[in-house]
């Protein structure tokens, strides 16, 4: 775990949130401004796991918060959208493929069912995040993250155990 | 570790990241054996990690909407404040009437504290005025706002006890 990392996505939370806020108020935007916020936070991470380099992470995360929320108010929707991790595919043929697709049908009604902030918890953790950084990013306990994965991965089992 | 070890600790979310993917790739190679290994699979395949798409270059579109993020006191409120000031300080220094009982001698800077006071007391912003009209009333004087939206607020503002303090009255309905 990167401890300044961590720090600096916890330091820079609010000013982003500020700016989204902003926003949201001038533009009548309806949605909610903290998935902005987790998307900027997110794409500081990646950038920093990446090595972009960046002058001031401040600067850099207000405007990338502002280049979301333009993105936001154009596509009136939220941003939200995943991909198949690359781990998944590799090596897979046809006939698993299309199972894959099945059962990527089921999982998606399974998953459905999460509340959509216990949704983006597992998608952080899925995207390669360790606790305390999903902790910085979404503003809570590294114990809160923790217990709400593990009650839904316990709670998403029971369903697929059925399927 | 092996794998159900690695399962269990995975629904408890203790596993670390390198963990998660070394069980998610096991079943690359090895397919689940039993019920609870075939829907920890499907877990994993069906929590799917965050695309970020491409953003647009939107900085300036945004300060058109919202405005400026860095919001610099001084060019908020220190101008109009100053012009305010100098408008009031015009106003005295050419109706002040010293045989009069009128106009008490207020040194210039107590203006600004006046301005201010009004804003405070009346949520009414300078920044936001297109234009500030004074006229002189008996020992005070009114002050007009006029803003973009066509609308207007009035004060009148009269010394009392020789200009110690001010009796502040919004003329607005």
């Amino acid at each position: 775990m990167d401890k300044t990392l961590e720090i600096e996505l916890s330091e820079i939370r609010p000013k982003v949130l500020a700016t989204a806020l902003k926003f949201f108020r001038a533009s009548r935007l309806e949605g909610d401004p903290e998935d902005v916020v987790q998307d900027v936070l997110l794409r500081l991470w990646v950038a920093r796991r990446d090595g972009v380099p960046i002058r001031s992470a401040e600067a850099w995360a207000i405007s990338i918060t502002k280049n979301s929320c333009i993105s936001l108010w154009r596509k009136k929707t939220p941003v939200r959208s995943g991909v198949y991790p690359e781990w998944l595919s590799d090596g897979n043929d046809a006939s698993t493929l299309i199972e894959q697709s099945e059962v990527q049908r089921l999982a998606d009604n399974v998953l459905e069912r999460l509340p959509a902030g216990t949704r983006r918890l597992l998608q952080l953790r899925a995207t390669g995040l360790s606790l305390d950084e999903i902790a910085a990013i979404t503003g809570r306990t590294k114990g809160g993250v923790k217990s709400s994965i593990s009650a839904a991965r316990q709670e998403l089992i029971k369903h697929f155990k059925t399927k | 570790m092996d794998r159900k070890g690695l399962i269990q600790l995975y629904l408890n979310a203790e596993t670390t990241c390198q963990q998660e993917r070394e069980l998610a790739a096991s079943f690359a190679t090895v397919p689940p054996v039993d019920e609870e290994e075939r829907a920890v699979y499907m877990m994993m395949q069906a929590v799917r990690p965050i695309e970020l798409p491409d953003l647009p270059e939107a900085d300036e579109e945004f300060d058109r909407m919202v405005g400026p993020s860095k919001v610099r006191p001084f060019f908020t409120w220190g101008l109009p404040l100053t012009g305010v000031a100098a408008a009031i300080a015009a106003v005295v220094l050419f109706t002040h009437k010293p045989e009069d009982h009128g106009m008490p001698d207020i040194p210039q800077n107590n203006y600004i504290e006046i301005i201010k006071q009004i804003a405070f007391l009346t949520n009414f912003n300078p920044a936001e005025a297109e234009n500030l009209e004074f006229k002189p009333v008996g020992d005070g004087f009114v002050m007009t706002a006029h803003f973009p939206d066509g609308q207007t607020a009035s004060y009148i503002l009269t010394p009392l006890d020789g200009g110690e303090s001010f009796n502040l009255v919004s003329l607005n309905q």
